[in-house]
């Protein structure tokens, strides 16, 4: 896409494997080719997405067709937690940029999990946590690239 | 939390932490505001918000024990609420329902921040940012209280330019430009909107 700027590559954020685990239970997996999307900015959050394999394209886009490329995700991630979490809609559109095999897991499973499940609440603060930094980590970058003074 | 808390008033100016610095703990915002910014490589100072009332600072360093990734310093005289880490932790593992609240907090930091990102990342220029600003502490000003276009200003030119990305210069010329034009009215340390659709329409160019 023409209005595309990439971003260099943030760290990626893994889901640590008991956490995988865990969710082996509640967890619906298929798979999926590429240029599917699983969530785009603006939808209500239906639940989190786990990527087995495969690589998924993190996007935010503006109503004038600009588009910041911000993250590919790979094996290990896991997609929309913090608006599953919060229960506010989608900041960025997630799309597969090849086939992938990818576990779902619903809003309303997934927050019952977490009260259920005392020890994995805690792994889902540490995920949380680093995503958080992730993006004050992304904010640093975009704020280096804008030119000072534009009108 | 009342057991492990340690509650103080800072005047205006104080710094609560520092970017890169290692986490003592938690501050929850009782009263009055902060503002938080990060400062990147090339020494760029980005003011990501103002902390209100009722928020959490410090959460995500303090979970991972982990250098604070931004700085915070009142902007008001701010009652605050200090919890050490350890204590903090403490806390978050013996009380289940604390823990999805902390991630709920975290969830509303990491929207905020993608917000962030796209505002300052796809936005055209600097008057569709501070268009888009005045709009969202209107927005914010009117879940809290009744609906006023009249906004307190408490941040200088030069924090607003911290705000959206751009220079001290461009913020006080893009708000004289919205006098001249009748859309924004500043009397004192009040911002009064009077054309509210121009200003979407300035936000959404």
């Amino acid at each position: 896409m023409q209005n595309d700027i990439v971003l260099t590559e943030p760290k990626t954020v893994a889901v640590p494997a008991p956490l995988l685990q865990a969710f082996d239970s509640i967890n619906e997996i298929s798979y999926v080719p590429e240029g599917k999307v699983l969530f785009t900015r603006g939808e209500s959050p239906t639940g989190v997405y786990l990527l087995y394999s495969g690589t998924v394209s993190m996007a935010v886009s503006s109503p004038n067709g600009r588009r910041l490329a911000l993250h590919t995700a790979g094996p290990g991630e896991i997609l929309g937690l913090g608006a599953a979490v919060s229960g506010r809609t989608h900041e960025m559109t997630a799309e597969t940029t090849s086939s992938a095999r990818i576990g779902f897991i619903c809003r309303s499973d997934l927050l019952r999990f977490l009260q259920q499940q005392r020890e994995v609440s805690w792994s889902l603060l540490e995920l949380l946590s680093k995503d958080v930094q992730a993006c004050y980590e992304l904010l640093r970058i975009v704020g280096d690239r804008i030119p000072r003074g534009r009108g | 939390m009342d057991s492990i808390k340690y509650t103080s008033v800072y005047p205006p100016g104080s710094l609560l932490f520092v970017q890169g610095q290692m986490p003592r703990g938690v501050y929850i915002l009782c009263t009055g505001r902060a503002k938080i910014s990060t400062c990147s490589n090339e020494g760029k100072t980005l003011i990501l918000k103002i902390a209100e009332a009722g928020e959490v600072l410090g959460l995500s360093a303090t979970i991972l024990g982990k250098p604070y990734e931004v700085s915070a310093e009142t902007v008001e005289p701010t009652q605050v609420n200090f919890v050490k880490r350890e204590d903090f932790l403490r806390f978050l593992n013996e009380h289940g329902e604390a823990c999805l609240h902390a991630a709920q907090e975290l969830s509303e930091k990491y929207h905020a921040a993608q917000k962030e990102i796209r505002s300052l990342g796809l936005s055209q220029s600097a008057s569709e940012k501070l268009a888009r600003l005045i709009l969202d502490w209107y927005q914010n000003g009117t879940e809290k209280a009744q609906r006023d276009l009249r906004l307190k200003l408490f941040l200088t030119h030069e924090e607003i330019a911290q705000m959206i990305g751009t220079s001290r210069e461009t913020v006080t010329r893009l708000l004289s430009d919205l006098k001249k034009k009748q859309i924004i009215q500043i009397k004192g340390s009040t911002l009064l909107i009077r054309n509210k659709t121009a200003l979407e329409e300035m936000a959404n160019s």
